[in-house]
């Protein structure tokens, strides 16, 4: 039960979107699909639910070539920022029709959840606002009980509030129903707490594909005193490093020592996003 | 495809066309009562004064805009839920096909009636397709026939609707704009021209004729005629659909 990517290359026009793309998206597991703008993250997700047509390559669900195959393209619901619904249907209806089409699809639920982040039953979704479409698209993405779901930038334009619940509601869906879920987002450091594969994506290439655990264990953070750390870190490799005002937070790169911090310092674990900010920055420097 | 999908996107899609057929119905009865009651003597009608076609253009039409505004919102919210593009052609067809067999059902039922209340002055509200091959031996045109020549008409408008609207969807914009003011004028200026005034346009303008004798010449040639053209636009839309990329 996996996705797979093989070989998959996508331009249009003269922009290579994704070149050369190798990648297994193994059942019941949550992804982040990380990359800066312009990766090919959505070009990626858009493939794999058979939006676009990879140039060559090829793109299976579960075995099975997903190019017009309703029985795998039955088995994923996506979420992206287009919203494909016809311009003059409301989110009640939408939320009742999805039941013809998904038969794990859990109408009730989805109405609770529209109850709870007070999402307009009676309005169309065209005339709703960007949180509320939002909105919208995760309700059905919550309620659709599919073995794989692609959540493209899912919390665009959502309060910090409904961010949390979402976040909840997807980790509580997930231990009951565990399934292979994708998320393509900026907000790194909301999704980490969920996320257990990184797989960071720049200028269409795969350049990391690993646990969070273990992309994170090769770094730590340093607080305190500017000076105290400064002396700590001068032998060390640094990842990254911010001041404000006579303290100083750096990133390192090894293994954290064992024991306690010297006296005036915190080790604290690096987090995804500064992870993800400095491989970044290496890259930039390793191409310029 | 599965069976599974295939019936949920013609249930999804045949909702909205049965409202658009019984609209078209109410309202196409309501003009006929209409043209009844105007006239308040029934036996004194001229037979050359009547209410013809009303029925079979407008559903022609209506197909029209159907194919060319179902195609792309069916399409887009059928991939949304799962069903695949060939899926969703097969039951649009499925769709376009119950609809267009609705259409001439009704269409016949309505001229039916419209000739029983209307007995006095039958030719007064008549089928586009009666008045036609009544004008064109051999024979008459049964119920059936009618019938059949109308499917076939509705089914010709959808698709080619279908394949206007794929067109035009698979266009860069700049060609779409060059397409779409090109068309009309080398239909209405252009083509009108070359017939009257080059040698080339004359043979083009007999050919035109001798087609149009022959297409509306019996019932059996406008339906093959018909029947072709839907073969042609249906196959043309889906080659265009095939590879669509969503927008």
């Amino acid at each position: 039960m996996t996705i797979e990517l093989k070989q998959v290359s996508k331009s249009f026009g003269h922009t290579l979107a994704l070149d050369d793309i190798n990648i297994t998206f193994e059942e019941n597991k949550i992804y982040g699909l990380l990359g800066n703008n312009g990766a090919g993250k959505t070009t990626m997700l858009n493939l794999i639910a058979n939006r676009l047509y990879a140039d060559s390559g090829s793109v299976a669900i579960d075995g099975e070539p997903v190019a017009d195959n309703d029985r795998v393209l039955g088995r994923l619901f996506m979420v992206s920022e287009k919203n494909l619904y016809p311009d003059d249907m409301r989110v009640g209806k939408a939320l009742k029709m999805t039941a013809l089409f998904y038969p794990g699809y859990d109408y009730q639920y989805a109405l609770e959840l529209a109850a709870k982040f007070e999402l307009p039953l009676k309005k169309k979704i065209t005339a709703l606002s960007t949180g509320y479409a939002s909105i919208f698209k995760l309700v059905l993405a919550l309620a659709v009980n599919t073995p794989y779901l692609l959540l493209d930038e899912p919390v665009l334009g959502l309060d910090a509030q409904h961010r949390d619940m979402f976040y909840k509601l997807l980790i509580e869906k997930y231990a009951e129903r565990p399934c292979t879920v994708i998320i393509s987002t900026h907000l790194i450091a909301e999704a980490a707490n969920i996320i257990e594969q990184a797989v960071i994506i720049r200028n269409g290439r795969l350049i990391k594909n690993e646990p969070v655990e273990l992309l994170l264990h090769d770094g730590y953070c340093v607080s305190g005193p500017a000076a105290a750390v400064d002396a700590f870190c001068a032998d060390k490799q640094l990842l990254s490093a911010n001041s404000l005002g006579g303290l100083k937070t750096v990133c390192v790169s090894g293994e954290r020592p064992n024991g306690d911090a010297p006296q005036g310092l915190e080790f604290t674990a690096i987090d995804l996003q500064n992870y993800f900010i400095e491989l970044m920055n290496k890259e930039d420097a390793h191409n310029d | 495809m599965t069976k599974n999908s295939f019936i949920a996107a013609f249930r999804y899609m045949f909702k909205d066309m049965l409202s658009s057929v019984g609209v078209l119905c109410l309202v196409v009865a309501l003009l006929f009562c209409a043209a009844l009651a105007a006239h308040s003597n029934l036996a004194e009608l001229d037979s050359e004064v009547g209410v013809w076609g009303v029925f079979e253009f407008s559903a022609m039409v209506m197909m029209l805009v159907i194919g060319i505004v179902s195609v792309r919102e069916d399409t887009r919210m059928l991939l949304q839920n799962g069903v695949g593009r060939r899926t969703a052609f097969a039951a649009l067809l499925a769709v376009c096909a119950a609809g267009s067999l609705l259409l001439a059902a009704s269409g016949q039922l309505l001229l039916t009636l419209a000739h029983a209340v209307n007995a006095a002055a039958p030719g007064y509200i008549n089928g586009f397709y009666y008045m036609l091959f009544e004008m064109n031996p051999p024979g008459e045109l049964s119920a059936a026939g009618n019938m059949l020549v109308s499917f076939g008409g509705y089914m010709a408008s959808a698709l080619g609707g279908m394949m206007i609207s794929l067109i035009f969807y698979r266009l860069p914009r700049f060609w779409s704009i060059v397409v779409a003011v090109a068309v009309p004028v080398m239909l209405f200026i252009g083509l009108p021209l070359t017939i009257g005034n080059t040698g080339f346009g004359m043979i083009l303008g007999q050919g035109m004729t001798r087609l149009a004798a022959l297409l509306l010449g019996s019932p059996l040639a406008l339906l093959l005629g018909y029947a072709a053209a839907a073969l042609i636009a249906g196959a043309a839309a889906r080659l265009l659909l095939r590879h669509a990329p969503l927008k």
